[in-house]
């Protein structure tokens, strides 16, 4: 059994509230009585420094809403059971892979973890759960960023009554 | 108070709106009875002026609300920001005897806040359908019975649209249509040139594209194109019973409102052979209270006024008022909307639009119309159309590489035009389709729950291929490419005009109600909704119906007076 199957395991064998042991601390996941994610503090604070080394909004963040807890709501209110779950085993797989190439999250420079990351998904056996995480993670940091009020009044130029219409316009 | 009224409203939707309008502007004591909440324009439309940033799920719907919900999670209009107009499937029960994605908005207004505004006039090549090609029965009453009241609900509600001279879908009165975009004209140039008798046209809409005084009077403006009607428009911009009747009927002084009641069933009075008046139960305190008058309009959506008519059950009429002839919930119909095609123009690539608009292009029906010419009955009108948005950076890699990709790069016009129409297919009523009642269930208030059975047919089929070939056929001679096509299957309900079940013809023995939409067999109750369709057309129905709820509130007034009902 490899060391995802392994924690697959655990988490399906697991009841309403399971405990996962991280690798990257001992901090567990877990999950609440309606199959929802409760992240931790430390998780949180981990989960935000995954979405900032995908995709870095330093600079703009105070503009743009916290990706975090979108990417906590959009998981929590907008997956099924099941996706929650491969949720939480992508994100204890991708603890694992992040401590397998010892990189400490706080120290890592965005720059190798996108590089771990990057390996990890071309792998030959890319595994499942953990892809799942890093495009959810990825998917829902793009998604927090270009529906914001930031890209969407710079770049979108949205207006809530919009600019008298032109049906043909040069460009 | 006294429970005693000229006249009672069912239903405070689309059709309702007109009904008491017209009964109240008359002078009746009108008494409207809504069983869902109260919904004032403007208070009560809470994510009006929210920002797309501002919906904690971005427009998306919760997973678990879908589940529980399957039937509207399956309608496009169902969104974050409009989900409260919305009847939730667990909370209304019904027994789909076929499948069937029932759309409902129980609350004063009814589902015209909810409604796409689509507005075209029906013509008699939808009249005269059935008596020409032997389906149904014939309707008893013909376009001209119905253009002057079509006029007078089109200069009310304020329609945009073009004189575009075709028999098939007569003009009106219109406000001042948006232009189309370039592509539009394109293709409606390639239907001229190559397709005899086919056209594209500027889909006709219940906006105020130039509000006239009757508007100004109703305290509505300028629609300025925001898109986000299903929200509620502050300005009035759009035509809801909200913003529009059901206030004109208030200010009459002549119309008491009163949500929460469930009408459970019309009273039958043996000696007169009238209707005396209504039994209602309270939404929230389940106390039954009846209430009585002269006229009675039934306008609860159609579906809902066959099941009121059923409930409706006395010695004389003991399965439902009216109906003496057991055809009362049968030949139900819908529009056949399963049909879908997509393409891209490479063409017009320095071109683009700015702003928004609030309706398309639409293609009138043009199969079988002056002659049949296909292996199955009817045709389809289409929808059509074409846009170009700025797309952004695509996001690529991971790190400094996908913020640049994303922010590296304002959104620009860099691809090509989407096109895509989508088939409004005629149905054609059957016996076979039906809602009844169940005999042993009931929903929260004792009334029993409603069956509903409706399916697609061969001719369904036959027209859902057919739309496929002309529409790639059209498409590609106007230069689309990537043309790709889809039949949804979707179950019958999620085109939201189901009709039928109390429909109207010459003959009471098979048709329910006469040309006037009085009930055959019992004359002081009004059908004025969607259940008094004869057939279906390809027309989207509502305008149609609040021409005929207006013009039989006429005609019920005039009745009155003259001690005929
Ligand atoms: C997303 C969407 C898009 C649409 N687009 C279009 C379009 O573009 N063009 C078009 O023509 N049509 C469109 N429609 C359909 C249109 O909304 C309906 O045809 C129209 O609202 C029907 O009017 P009505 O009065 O029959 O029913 P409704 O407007 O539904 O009103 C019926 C009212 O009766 C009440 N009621 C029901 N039962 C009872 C009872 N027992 N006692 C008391 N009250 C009761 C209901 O609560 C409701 O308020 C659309 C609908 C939706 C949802």
């Amino acid at each position: 059994m490899d060391r995802r199957e392994a924690v697959r395991n655990i988490v399906l064998a697991s009841g309403a509230t399971i405990f996962l042991t991280g690798c990257a601390d001992r901090n567990v996941i877990e999950f609440l009585a309606d199959g929802k994610l409760k992240l931790n503090d430390k998780h949180l604070d981990y989960l935000g420094r995954i979405s900032e080394a995908f995709l870095p909004i330093e600079g703009v963040s105070e503009k743009i809403g916290d990706p975090v807890s979108f990417i906590m709501t959009m998981v929590n209110d907008c997956s099924s059971t099941g996706q929650i779950r491969q949720f939480a085993t992508g994100f204890e797989q991708y603890k694992m892979l992040m401590k397998e190439s010892r990189l400490k999250i706080k120290k890592a420079d965005a720059s190798e973890v996108t590089t771990v990351v990057q390996t990890a998904l071309e792998e030959a056996a890319p595994k499942e759960d953990l892809i799942y995480f890093i495009s959810s993670v990825r998917n829902l940091s793009i998604r927090n960023l270009t529906s914001s009020e930031y890209y969407m009044t710079e770049y979108r130029e949205y207006q809530m009554i919009p600019e008298p219409y032109e049906p043909c316009i040069n460009v | 108070m006294s429970n005693h009224f000229d006249a009672i409203v069912i239903g405070a939707g689309m059709s309702g709106g007109w009904s008491v309008k017209e009964l109240c502007e008359q002078g009746l004591k009108t008494l409207l009875l809504e069983r869902g909440p109260d919904v004032k324009h403007i208070r009560d439309y809470p994510t009006a002026t929210k920002n797309p940033w501002e919906f904690q799920h971005r427009g998306e719907m919760p997973h678990k609300i879908q589940q529980e919900n399957p039937s509207i999670a399956r309608c496009y209009a169902y969104r974050e920001d409009n989900a409260h107009f919305f009847v939730k499937d667990t909370e209304h029960a019904y027994i789909q005897d076929k499948p069937f994605d029932w759309i409902r908005g129980y609350q004063v207004g009814g589902k015209s806040l909810m409604w796409a505004r689509q507005t075209q006039r029906w013509s008699d090549f939808d009249f005269e359908g059935p008596a020409r090609d032997g389906f149904a029965v014939d309707w008893p009453i013909r376009y001209k019975d119905l253009a002057p009241w079509y006029s007078k609900v089109e200069k009310f509600v304020g329609i945009a649209g073009n004189r575009d001279g075709l028999d098939i879908l007569p003009d009106g009165e219109f406000l001042p249509a948006w232009d189309l975009t370039c592509v539009h004209d394109h293709f409606k140039q390639v239907l001229k040139n190559h397709f005899p008798g086919r056209h594209m046209v500027f889909a006709r809409c219940a906006h105020l594209s130039q509000p006239q005084e009757i508007h100004l009077q109703q305290g509505r403006g300028q629609c300025v194109s925001r898109t986000e009607c299903e929200r509620g428009c502050p300005i009035g911009g759009y035509f809801s019973a909200y913003s529009s009747t059901i206030p004109w009927a208030e200010k009459t002084g002549n119309l008491t409102l009163r949500p929460h009641s469930v009408v459970e069933s019309i009273l039958f009075n043996p000696d007169d052979g009238k209707a005396r008046g209504v039994r209602v139960i309270d939404a929230n305190s389940k106390e039954v209270i009846e209430y009585t008058a002269n006229v009675i309009f039934v306008n609860a959506g159609a579906i809902n006024t066959i099941s009121i008519l059923l409930n409706s059950r006395s010695e004389h009429f003991p399965d439902g008022l009216g109906n003496h002839n057991g055809l009362l919930g049968k030949y139900v119909a819908f529009h056949n909307y399963r049909a879908k095609i997509n393409a891209i123009c490479e063409d017009f690539g320095d071109r683009a639009v700015k702003g928004r608009i609030p309706t398309s292009g639409y293609v009138p029906r043009f199969r079988n119309v002056y002659r049949q010419e296909t292996d199955f009955l009817r045709g389809y009108a289409s929808g059509f159309g074409a846009s170009r948005w700025k797309e952004g950076g695509e996001p690529t890699g991971f790190g400094e590489t996908l913020r640049d990709s994303i922010l590296g790069t304002k959104p620009e016009f860099k691809g090509p035009w989407r096109i895509n129409s989508h088939m409004m297919g005629a149905t054609i009523p059957k016996e076979s389709n039906y809602v009844k009642l169940d005999d042993v269930q009931v929903d929260d208030w004792g009334m029993p729950l409603i069956k509903i059975s409706m399916d697609y047919d061969e001719n369904d089929e036959k027209m859902i291929q057919d739309f496929f070939i002309q529409f790639t056929e059209m498409y590609e001679k106007a230069g689309f490419t990537d043309i790709t096509t889809r039949d949804t299957k979707q179950a019958a309900g999620l085109d939201i005009h189901e009709m039928g079940g109390v429909r109207m013809g010459h003959d009471p023995e098979t048709s329910l109600l006469n040309q006037w939409n009085q009930l055959h067999s019992c004359k002081n109750v009004f059908v004025t909704d969607g259940a008094c369709m004869t057939s279906t057309s390809t027309q989207n129905p509502s305008l149609t119906y609040m021409a005929i709820a207006a013009r039989a509130a006429d005609f019920a007034v005039q009745a009155l007076k003259k001690d005929e009902i």
